[in-house]
């Protein structure tokens, strides 16, 4: 036995066993905190995890809502676009071949009489051959045998007559039995040999149902049908070169179209692209730009008639002389120093072809337009407290007591300072609602574009701010409920004018001016201020790219 | 039946609050057991600051992953084996655990008897917390937790000989430890 077996728990490890297994000790008092700290930041990062998380399935969601809905509207359009006409012969075809025959003696001509034939005869370019009586329809199958019966030597096949893309969806769709459709539509009046050359040369109207048609007209022959006539062309070479020279025929009708198709060029089809693109009616654009904006807030010539110094007509707040010419100065100062500033617009428009050149266009926008005056002096106004009659002061620039008449502090100082900047800016969101003409410019898919429209702008944030540490800045949240001087809802009416280039089929992009001009002041109270008010405008460039939505798929 | 359904136990309370997260019932927790969690920390640690570390992170562990507990076992032993791994990872990522495969003669167990009942439980706690990690780690798992030395091996990642090896030479170091201490007791009370 090796001394490692040899172990075995002793006097010793019973000792400290029973001395330790239920031993305690007192922790730190600080310990808890510690886990309650480090349990929280556990709590936070899964919460975070788990906001990210259900972000990401927002995200995802939205995007699959878009794409359903995407994918719902281009099924809806499509559906939309599809020819109305070939309804008519499919169902006409669809009556015939469904048509129950009263009796087993029912002729032909029968069905001859189909009020829809005169319709599907005149849109008649293929003839689906009813090669097996097992395929044919019931009612086709009892007219066969009634022929045979007879003795009729007219018509023994089943032809259908229909618009291509009637017998196209009848070849495609096939019947219970997995086996194509066969229309009966036939002439009894007319002898067989002619019903062969009648259809025999048949050429689709389109290039998408070449394969189709052929694969139709190459077809076997009844044994009732071989001592039918044919033409000698037709007769000579015998059934298997019948045949084929059906199948050569369709070939060489095609490589003729074909290469009057390529005759044609690129340019149609970069026309018929672009046509494509008109077609649809529905498009979506973003347009952005800078401006030029003008407030048209001037100050009154004489800006406080009621200031006197070192006057006895005490009617107004007192200034003495040094002040009164400081103001002077610095009204001069704004109308000479007020400019714009960078202003810009951002719009999200949708629009609906009303007719072919005119488009209706609506959309949700966002504006900043900003103005600023470089100045150098500092309006101090100096007011008592009504009911305390406690002093305060007001410091701002000169802009700011010409926006009331309610301007009469007790004493006013007009202090001069090194220049400085007062910004003005004005945040709006935009609805605008107008039509836009457009028109080609040549074959490259240039075209230019003319558009007008109205637009309810919601002022949303108005600030005035220095860049002077000793004037404070004037900000007016609209959404935060904060009472501002200036008009909560401007309207205003844009006018703007450009050309444009299809980049691709669908998208288009854009540039021109634009002439935004307010039907109303800034002020939401012109009458009760001092500064004369005009209609402020703006002048930009509008930068826009557009995309058209379902539009035709080639 | 509702009438019928046996009421829940105070830990079966406890358990339910700390799994729906709530902060007074995982303070209970707390109180119930870190005395007791407090002196396994201090066994397995060479420091106090070192222990608490341990324990602080044990219980994270422990309110993290409450839901998983199964039931088969009391919750101490649960808590105390959370622990005790915390312990022996705080150890690794210190590398106080460097694996030396020795294969020492392993000493048998001498038939000594021993009583400690005349040792305070922090001069108990002193010894063995003067032990080297790797000695302390097997000594604590073996003499008080109860593992046997493949549970040990398993756990350090060491070989059931080599868990014995150390196991004896930790043995015999706390035996002279012990032995030096009595002969300073005894030379204590005679020059009294």
């Amino acid at each position: 036995m090796s001394s490692a077996n040899k172990q075995e728990r002793g006097s010793l490890e019973e000792q400290f066993r029973s001395r330790m297994q239920d031993a305690e000790a007192l922790p730190t008092p600080d310990l808890w905190a510690r886990i309650d700290h480090d349990l929280t930041v556990a709590e936070n990062k899964r919460y975070k995890e788990r906001f990210v998380m259900y972000r990401q399935l927002a995200a995802a969601c939205f995007v699959l809502f878009m794409l359903a809905g995407a994918l719902w509207y281009f099924q809806i359009g499509n559906q939309a676009i599809e020819p109305v006409g070939t309804t008519d012969p499919q169902m006409a075809a669809n009556s015939t071949s469904t048509r129950p025959d009263a009796t087993a003696n029912n002729e032909l001509t029968t069905e001859t009489t189909v009020p829809a034939q005169p319709q599907a005869q005149a849109g008649a370019i293929a003839a689906v051959e009813q090669d097996n009586t097992k395929l044919a329809p019931a009612s086709a199958e009892e007219s066969y045998k009634s022929r045979t019966a007879t003795g009729n030597g007219t018509a023994q096949r089943a032809a259908a007559v229909a618009p291509p893309k009637a017998r196209q969806l009848q070849q495609e769709g096939g019947n219970d039995l997995g086996q194509p459709t066969y229309a009966s539509a036939i002439e009894a009046e007319q002898p067989a040999e002619l019903q062969e050359i009648s259809v025999l040369p048949i050429v689709p109207d389109t290039k998408n149902t070449t394969s189709k048609v052929q694969s139709v007209v190459v077809r076997q022959r009844l044994p009732q049908e071989k001592s039918l006539s044919l033409p000698e062309a037709l007769q000579a070479p015998g059934e298997p070169q019948y045949k084929t020279l059906a199948a050569a025929s369709m070939l060489e009708k095609d490589e003729k179209e074909n290469a009057v198709e390529k005759s044609i060029g690129k340019s149609s089809d970069k026309k018929q692209a672009y046509a494509n693109a008109s077609d649809s009616r529905w498009s979506v654009g973003m347009a952005s730009g800078p401006s030029y904006f003008n407030q048209n807030i001037g100050l009154p010539e004489q800006m406080m008639p009621a200031v006197m110094h070192n006057s006895f007509a005490a009617t107004g707040p007192t200034a003495d002389a040094f002040s009164a010419r400081n103001m002077e100065s610095a009204r001069e100062e704004y109308d000479e120093n007020t400019d714009a500033a960078f202003s810009y617009g951002m719009e999200v428009r949708a629009g609906f072809r009303l007719t072919k050149k005119l488009k209706l266009l609506s959309g949700l926008g966002f504006i900043q337009n900003s103005a600023r005056t470089k100045t150098s002096f500092i309006f101090r106004q100096f007011w008592y407290k009504p009911t305390t009659r406690e002093p305060y002061e007001l410091v701002s620039t000169i802009f700011m007591p010409s926006l009331t008449n309610g301007f009469s502090p007790d004493s006013i100082a007009v202090e001069q300072t090194n220049p400085f900047y007062v910004n003005y800016q004005y945040r709006q969101i935009t609805v605008p609602i107008g039509l836009q003409y457009e028109g080609e410019i040549g074959s490259k898919g240039w075209h230019w574009y003319a558009s007008g429209a109205l637009a309810a702008n919601f002022l949303t944030e108005s600030k005035i701010s220095t860049t002077s540490d000793k004037i404070p800045d004037f900000s007016y949240n609209n959404n935060k409920g904060e009472v501002s001087p200036f008009r909560k809802v401007q309207f205003s009416s844009n006018i703007g004018a450009g050309i444009g280039k299809h980049i691709t089929e669908s998208v288009s992009v854009v540039v021109g001016p634009e002439f935004r001009s307010y039907l109303s002041s800034m002020l939401a109270n012109p009458d009760q201020a001092l500064a004369p008010q005009g209609k402020p405008y703006s002048i930009g460039v509008n930068l826009g790219v557009q995309y058209m939505l379902g539009q035709n798929k080639k | 039946m509702k009438l019928f359904s046996k009421p829940k136990s105070d830990e079966e309370k406890l358990l339910e609050g700390c799994i729906a997260g709530k902060r007074e019932m995982q303070r209970n927790l707390y109180d119930l057991y870190s005395k007791k969690m407090m002196a396994i920390c201090l066994r397995y640690a060479p420091t106090n600051f070192e222990a608490e570390d341990i324990m602080q992170e044990g219980f994270v562990k422990v309110f993290a992953n409450i839901q998983n507990f199964k039931k088969d076992c009391p919750l101490e032993f649960w808590i105390r084996r959370i622990m005790i791994n915390t312990a022996l990872k705080h150890l690794r990522q210190k590398s106080l655990l460097t694996v030396s495969h020795e294969t020492e003669e392993v000493a048998s167990i001498s038939s000594d008897t021993y009583n400690l009942t005349g040792y305070s439980l922090d001069e108990l706690m002193g010894i063995i917390q003067s032990l080297a990690p790797r000695y302390r780690m097997v000594f604590n798992l073996y003499a008080i937790e109860g593992y046997n030395h493949k549970e040990i091996g398993e756990m350090l990642g060491i070989s059931e000989g080599t868990s014995k090896s150390q196991y004896s030479r930790a043995r015999a170091i706390l035996q002279d430890m012990l032995a030096r201490q009595e002969h300073k007791i005894k030379e204590h009370v005679i020059s009294k």
